[in-house]
């Protein structure tokens, strides 16, 4: 990569820091950000209440999008809201089972789970048993064989999966259907987006999946990042638009 | 005088006497009064004057007990108990000339006080309870009113009469008194030696309590201690010691008519004025002690006469002012405040309280669980699974399994339905398949980016590229992230004839391992090693010569990793065969212009490469049995849009009409 | 010692991740270096998962469940053949069961897709009666006939309208919704840099 390419790049990395900063700081002092709701967080919290409540653990999976990929920031999001799932769950007793499909996403979930249980002081209740390594990223299918098992032996009250999946996603849901269970489901890979729509309304649709830390968690920097998001896609579509007009009259 | 004998010590005791003065066994159970034979003494002349006057009036038992009838004859001819006991009492009236009135206390004391006449007759040695007095003595006492001194005693009081047998037959009827001895071998008056068979020790085994006198108990205070009888009970003692309670009342009555409460008071008075005084002289000075111990005089240290108060020390000295204020206001000699304790103490900085993350995590969660709101769900009709759930899933599996295979073994739809075509294939697909003719004998890299479970649809896509690159006698060489992909290669290289290939093996690392590869590819500089995976020369030099890239993927991340990865480094044509499912997420780069041709799924293979003239063409059989498949669904789907659909619908039609 | 244990931790992920990023534009040798040794990371994750899933079926196992005792014996089996097949002694045992046993396999679970999808979208009236099932259905309609044999009048109609909605609809959706989701994974992207946010430690 070239100077001419890799200077632009740069300072737009620069300004959004900056930005990200500057977002912060105006949320630190005060300034609100308004959330809209949305159905799948909403859904997530109950699940979470309903969870401790009844004794029932969830499912959580958190998908097979490997951490040193592309596709690592939806992985990130995942594992921001099995955080907010262990807080309260962990503390409970009632642990999250937690799966993934891939080696780097286990052990970020196992720290997440054995992090809940230290702060929960129960650092004697943890096992690594708890987050389970199913399958390869590029196993898709095997991988929804190993989930479907866990959801249909009736261990867990509810199924929810945030982070990247495929097409298999049916078979999962499937089963979660067949055990009349609730389900929440994110991922930002339109094939499974269409998928989690025929099988329930509380979804997390691409960017939503991103937020889930604002959502859950509403820390200062993770509701500057909402901003910050809002900001590029003001400018994309600014950008889109001016180019399309561009085109249209010049040609 | 009338005696009666104890039946345990045969003792003789007054007829009046209620115990046995020896062994205290009562004289008036059945044995005492079967074995005694009371022989009438001789009754005194006087001893009918000597009773009470009073008792003259009591009639016996059944005397009374025949008035009583009597009386209760006179009452049921209308007289009351109470009218019929007042006769009586009346008849007590009527002689009551002395007859003082009962409320008049001191009428009643009078003849009380007049006893005292009878003590002051007496000797002038002190009151002696004389047991063997007879019972009769004690009432012999002036001031009885007169009708209670009738002269007219009742027959039984008037001779000295052995006692009725009524009279005993009164206690005969009582319950036995226990025997004071149970164990009949031991005889009254000896030591009870052994209770039970268990011997005792002596100091329990005298028949009467040892008295010690205190000279005994102490003898080094035998000189000391006021002499006394040591064998003879003190006076105040045997005075006390009484058997019946007209005895203990008569007691308490001192020679000179004082009250009881005054007798017990003077006679601790005199006991109080035998204790000599002590106020000038120190206790440890006494006579007794002095004797006895040898104290001296302690030297008081110095330090503890520092410690006396001054005003002891010079009262005159002593003259401080009063405390003016604070807790101690008023008072004098009030030592002041040390200097040290005077000092105002500088307070430091209070640390700041910090806490941890987990404590606000902690307490963020319990403000959630006691103040959050519940979420409120949005609500969602989840009808419960009806029966007919499993019987739509079984009717709809089953179909589309006898669907598939009669599509297998059916003739071409196309032989049946010949006006039936097949939509146009999309240019793109064309396009892939001329940028294979154009690597028309170069090398080409082939990507088998799937696993097994879409070989399926994809295994066609990459057997046509296979078979068309192998009659352009083009070298393939395969390469895989998947590590399934590597056996699915080889299986596809096996079905093509002809064709000159190479496996590169397994690339790992996703994105990151296609950027290192990039550089192997069209590069000046050959490189050695892929990851791991050493070249040879000849294939170093063949990897720089690629004329064309071609990427097999259901994923979506596959295509856009090599695109973005390999396309963006190389410039070497791409295309891509992929699942009609991510169709739409590939055909933004063929736009784009970062892949040159794109074949999505079985269909664009179909149309675009028919060959038909085999029997048992794959593609054609495929083809027949996902077009009865998509039928099949297209049925399905509007079915259960007008099966659910409507039967919702009727219950609102339902509640409207209602 | 506790702020300089969470500090090691995000010093290195923030300055790994500027390095990186500074070799990709200016070093290629330092962002190879450094994404060479994330590639060799994630291949000993690799390893991890496979003893957590040794470890968990295991643990089944002595409950009991015989199905976790046929996974682990097909992992030692597969192992076994594979180090047969290094040393020679067999000549491809682990194609072979692949071709015989995971082949087949992973085949009949995604043509299990079909029967889920397709009951999915028969009972979706069931769950959510409403316009958008109405166009959902008609859609699906609409994509199925335009890729199948229809008679000619038919098929051109249908085969434009597969195409129109494929490509404006679903092809306009779906980069709004990949343009959204390369927003936020910059936003992500970003946090993890700056240090904000840590997902390694907890």
């Amino acid at each position: 990569m070239d100077l001419f390419t890799s200077a632009p790049i740069l300072i737009l990395i620069i300004v959004c820091v900056g930005l990200l900063y500057w977002l912060s700081y105006r949320v630190r002092s005060g300034r609100g950000v308004n959330l809209r709701p949305l159905n799948g967080y909403i859904a997530l919290k109950a699940q979470r209440a309903k969870s401790v409540e009844t004794g029932r653990g969830v499912h959580f999976s958190v998908g097979r999008a490997n951490l040193s990929g592309s596709s690592s920031p939806t992985s990130i999001a995942a594992l921001s809201a099995l955080d907010y799932i262990a807080a309260d769950a962990c503390a409970s007793d009632v642990p999250p089972l937690t799966t993934t499909g891939d080696g780097t996403l286990l052990l970020a979930a196992q720290d997440s789970l054995r992090a809940a249980y230290n702060v929960a002081g129960r650092q004697h209740d943890y096992s690594p048993r708890i987050a389970q390594y199913l399958a390869a990223e590029n196993q898709p299918m095997t991988f929804a064989a190993g989930t479907s098992d866990i959801v249909n032996r009736g261990e867990v009250g509810s199924n929810l999966m945030i982070g990247r999946f495929g097409a298999e996603l049916a078979i999962v849901t499937e089963s979660a259907e067949r055990g009349d269970m609730e389900q929440v489901i994110g991922s930002d890979d339109p094939t499974a987006m269409a998928l989690a729509v025929l099988a329930t309304d509380k979804v997390l649709l691409g960017e939503e999946v991103f937020a889930s830390g604002a959502y859950l968690h509403g820390e200062p920097v993770q509701l500057a990042s909402i901003q910050l998001q809002d900001i590029l896609r003001v400018l994309a579509i600014a950008g889109i638009l001016l180019a399309t007009l561009f085109y249209l009259v010049v040609g | 005088m009338r005696t009666i004998t104890c039946p345990h010590c045969k003792a003789d005791n007054p007829a009046d006497t209620l115990v046995c003065e020896d062994c205290g066994t009562s004289l008036f159970s059945h044995d005492a009064i079967n074995n005694n034979q009371l022989e009438p003494d001789e009754p005194a002349a006087n001893e009918a004057e000597q009773l009470l006057d009073w008792l003259k009036d009591l009639e016996p038992a059944n005397e009374r007990s025949e008035q009583v009838s009597a009386k209760a004859a006179d009452i049921s001819e209308g007289e009351t108990e109470s009218d019929t006991l007042a006769d009586w009492l009346a008849e007590l009236s009527s002689q009551k000339e002395d007859w003082e009135d009962v409320e008049d206390r001191e009428a009643i004391t009078d003849w009380f006080d007049g006893t005292e006449d009878i003590y002051d007759e007496r000797d002038s040695e002190p009151f002696k309870l004389d047991q063997t007095a007879p019972l009769s003595e004690y009432h012999e006492v002036e001031g009885i009113p007169e009708q209670l001194a009738s002269s007219d005693l009742p027959d039984w009081l008037k001779q000295e009469q052995p006692l009725e047998e009524s009279f005993f037959e009164e206690y005969e009827s009582l319950p036995e008194e226990p025997e004071l001895w149970t164990d009949d071998r031991v005889q009254p008056g000896e030591a009870l030696q052994s209770v039970g068979g268990e011997v005792l020790p002596p100091e329990f085994s005298s028949s009467e309590p040892e008295y010690k006198s205190t000279s005994d108990e102490f003898p080094e205070l035998k000189d000391k201690v006021p002499s006394e009888t040591a064998e003879e009970p003190a006076d105040w003692y045997s005075e006390l010691a009484f058997t019946d309670v007209e005895s203990a009342l008569d007691e308490l009555l001192d020679e000179h008519g004082k009250p009881a409460g005054d007798i017990l008071s003077d006679q601790w008075m005199n006991l109080v004025d035998e204790i000599p005084e002590s106020e000038d002289e120190p206790v440890a000075k006494s006579s007794f002690l002095e004797e006895t111990t040898d104290l001296s005089d302690s030297e008081i240290p110095d330090w503890l006469e520092s410690l006396k108060p001054e005003e002891l020390v010079d009262p005159a000295a002593v003259d401080q002012p009063a405390e003016k204020s604070g807790p101690l206001i008023g008072l004098k000699g009030v030592i002041p405040m040390a200097a040290v304790a005077a000092d105002p103490v500088e307070m430091g900085s209070i640390p700041e309280y910090t806490m941890t993350k987990g404590q606000q995590q902690q307490v963020a969660l319990l403000k959630r669980l006691t103040m959050a709101e519940p979420a409120v769900l949005p609500s969602e009709s989840r009808p419960a699974i009806e029966d007919n759930f499993i019987a739509f899933r079984l009717v709809i599996g089953l179909l589309l399994i006898v669907v598939v295979i009669a599509g297998w073994f059916l003739p071409s739809i196309n032989e049946i339905l010949p006006g039936w075509v097949m939509p146009p294939a999309p240019t793109y697909t064309e396009a892939a398949y001329s940028a294979l003719d154009m690597a028309s004998g170069r090398p080409v890299l082939v990507a088998f980016e799937y696993t097994p479970a879409i070989a399926g649809e994809l295994d066609p896509v990459a057997i046509s590229f296979l078979q068309r690159l192998a009659a352009n006698n083009s070298t393939v060489f395969t390469i895989s992230q998947v590590a399934a992909g590597v056996p699915v290669a080889g299986r596809a290289i096996e079905q093509v004839e002809e064709l000159d290939s190479q496996a590169l093996g397994y690339l790992p690392g996703d994105a990151i391992g296609l950027r290192n590869f990039a550089s192997c590819i069209d590069a000046v500089d050959a490189c050695a090693n892929v990851t791991g995976l050493s070249l040879e020369e000849e294939t170093q030099s063949l990897l720089g010569q690629i004329g064309l890239v071609i990427v097999l993927s259901g994923e979506r991340d596959a295509i856009v990793n090599w695109i973005e990865q390999v396309g963006a480094q190389v410039e070497v044509p791409m295309i891509s065969g992929i699942t009609q499912a991510i169709s739409p997420v590939a055909a933004p780069y063929i736009a784009s212009g970062q892949l040159d041709g794109l074949v999505g799924g079985l269909p664009a293979v179909a149309a675009i490469d028919n060959n038909v003239e085999e029997d048992d063409n794959f593609v054609e059989k495929a083809m027949n049995s996902i077009t009865l498949s998509q039928w099949m669904a297209v049925i399905v789907l509007i079915i259960g849009a007008l099966f659910y659909g409507l039967a919702g619908l009727a219950p609102a039609g339902a509640k409207k009409q209602a | 010692m506790r702020n300089l244990r969470r500090s090691v931790p995000m010093a290195l992920a923030v300055g790994c991740g500027l390095l990186t990023l500074l070799g990709l534009m200016f070093i290629p040798e330092l962002g190879d270096a450094l994404t060479t040794w994330a590639s060799f990371l994630a291949a000993m994750a690799l390893l991890v998962g496979v003893v957590n899933l040794l470890s968990v079926h295991m643990r089944r196992l002595l409950k009991g469940n015989a199905y976790s005792g046929l996974l682990v014996i097909s992992i030692l089996a597969i192992f076994a053949l594979a180090l047969t097949d290094f040393f020679e002694l067999t000549t491809g045992g682990v194609s072979t069961a692949f071709g015989l046993v995971q082949a087949p396999l992973e085949a009949a679970m995604a043509s299990l897709l079909v029967f889920f999808l397709l009951f999915a979208g028969f009972r979706l009236f069931r769950r959510q009666r409403n316009g958008w099932s109405v166009l959902f259905i008609v859609t699906a309609t609409v994509i199925l006939l335009g890729s199948t044999l229809l008679p000619e009048a038919l098929s051109g109609i249908f085969g434009q309208a597969s195409r129109f909605l494929s490509d404006v609809f679903v092809g306009g959706g779906m980069r709004g919704l990949l343009i959204g989701i390369s927003i936020g994974t910059i936003a992500v992207a970003l946090r993890v840099l700056t240090g904000s946010a840590r997902p390694y430690d907890k």
